[in-house]
């Protein structure tokens, strides 16, 4: 079966900034969780998906579709969640729907009702009302009203308490029961992914730096703690990243078990977080 | 379109109460030379279509609508069309001020509305010059363009007639057409400035479309 998303060799340049052949593919069934730094690319990459820019090279295919040449076709099967909520805060909840409701081909009011009543969120009460936990509930309960197969959303959990967050991580989870149904999630909070994701591409200055299965990374990667006396420039080159300090150092390899070989006990390996995994590819200053 | 044209009008469903209010007093600080119709069909666009375009620059809600499956040109179209819709309640405003006044027999004299083509034709040109460079630089950068447009036309118009009847400039090289013109029934000279208007407008479109289909977010 196709990807339900492909972007292959995407490039996007401006004068300070250019998105260097971004590749990555994501099949159905499954959560993407898109990381970086702020300013690495990550809203570029989904505004390219959504046709908001205008792509300077490369592919983008959803569903194996072109997003250009089919972008109705496509547009009517995502579903997708923004950072901040653009909708007219003149409108109440239910007109703001009904309008949006218009446009896609398919649309389930009793879906939507579900998860507004679900969401605690009033239907009369005006958009600018709401809370920004309740608007991006709101946005979500749009993106999942009419069977979208692909939900895009660029940085739905920032800003927002720790339990609006795990509610919202909690209902994407629920819509990839459905097998054919997939999530691509840019975030900085890597500990949304921590949870749910199943793939990470990790986005830096324009270029992606890794994509992988998020079990592998955290099966393969390791966090080796040790005296700094180990170091030396053949053994610092087996690291990601290194932070040195008075008392020994600590870096991020992707090879724990060549580390174990080299080093046996006399460094502690510990399994990292994707924060570890994001923060030891970018940092400058950890850089070997 | 529908839906599209009724979030321009529920987002500023208030200020139809202002339009009353703005319609009661043109008809009345018109009323001797009849302008008050036409004033309040010209002037309802320039607030309505401009509000509408402030709370979607203000919400950035253009994001929103360029991520619906919907045609960037149906976009665009509605924009065109809801000059004529706002001009068209402007209208029903003007009629409904005009209706009541005339009912509770207030002593004051009214203009009467007469939708002259000149009046579609004005607002044909007028909209066709503004809605491209809208689309291409948004509310925020356009709006003194518009302010600047809006009354530019009301002075400017006032003073070259004035001028004209001060100095009697004859353009000369007008002549054909204020000939070929007089030569016209009222029903012609109608249906050419429809035309032109339609014309205009659907020219001005297509560039719109053009400039929009590129726009970036």
């Amino acid at each position: 079966m196709e990807p339900i998303l492909e972007v292959k060799n995407l490039r996007k340049n401006y004068k300070d900034f250019s998105l260097k052949d971004v590749s990555f593919k994501l099949d159905r069934g499954y959560i993407m969780g898109f990381i970086g730094q702020n300013g690495a690319g990550k809203s570029t990459t989904i505004k390219l998906i959504m046709n908001l820019l205008k792509r300077d090279g490369g592919e983008i295919k959803i569903f194996g579709k072109d997003n250009i040449k089919h972008e109705i076709e496509v547009k009517n099967k995502i579903g997708f969640v923004y950072d901040e909520c653009y909708f007219y805060d003149e409108l109440s909840v239910i007109e703001m729907k009904e309008i949006i409701a218009s446009f896609y081909k398919e649309w389930y009011d009793d879906l939507f009702n579900k998860y507004i009543k679900e969401f605690d969120i009033p239907p009369k009460k005006k958009i600018k009302d709401l809370s920004k936990g309740m608007k991006m509930k709101f946005s979500l309960a749009i993106a999942l009203s009419h069977n979208a197969d692909l939900l895009i959303m660029d940085e739905p959990t920032s800003g927002l308490d720790p339990v609006v967050r795990s509610e919202i991580l909690d209902i994407l989870s629920d819509t990839i029961q459905d097998e054919n149904k997939s999530v691509f999630f840019s975030t900085h909070i890597t500990s949304d992914l921590d949870k749910i994701a199943d793939y990470i591409v990790l986005i830096d200055n324009g270029e992606i730096i890794l994509s992988s299965a998020k079990d592998e990374i955290l099966d393969n990667y390791g966090l080796v703690k040790g005296s700094k006396e180990l170091l030396d420039d053949e053994t610092k080159k087996k690291f990601i990243g290194i932070k040195v300090n008075n008392f020994g150092f600590e870096g991020l390899v992707d090879d724990k078990k060549q580390m174990k070989r080299i080093f046996g006990d006399k460094v502690l390996i510990e399994k990292p977080t994707l924060e570890d995994v994001m923060l030891y590819h970018t940092r400058r200053d950890f850089n070997v | 379109m529908y839906s599209l044209l009724l979030k321009d009008v529920l987002v500023q469903r208030k200020q139809f109460l202002y339009g009353i209010l703005l319609a009661a007093i043109y008809s009345f600080a018109f009323s001797s030379n009849n302008l008050g119709g036409a004033l309040t069909v010209f002037v309802f666009p320039y607030i309505f279509v401009l509000t509408a375009a402030s709370y979607e620059e203000k919400n950035r809600s253009e994001i929103v609508l360029a991520s619906l499956p919907i045609k960037r040109s149906l976009l665009v179209m509605e924009k065109y069309v809801s000059v004529f819709l706002f001009a068209a309640l402007g209208a029903i405003e003007y009629i409904i001020v005009v209706g009541v006044a005339n009912l509770v027999e207030l002593p004051i004299k009214f203009s009467t509305l007469t939708i002259e083509p000149v009046l579609i034709f004005g607002l044909a040109v007028y909209y066709g010059i503004y809605l491209p460079l809208y689309f291409k630089f948004g509310y925020i950068k356009t709006r003194w363009v518009n302010f600047v447009m809006f009354f530019g036309l009301f002075f400017g118009v006032t003073s070259l007639i004035n001028v004209i009847n001060k100095y009697g400039i004859n353009f000369k090289i007008l002549n054909p057409l204020i000939t070929f013109l007089k030569n016209q029934s009222n029903t012609v000279v109608a249906s050419e400035l429809i035309t032109m208007a339609f014309l205009i407008y659907a020219l001005s479109y297509m560039i719109s479309v053009k400039i929009y289909n590129s726009r970036e977010f």
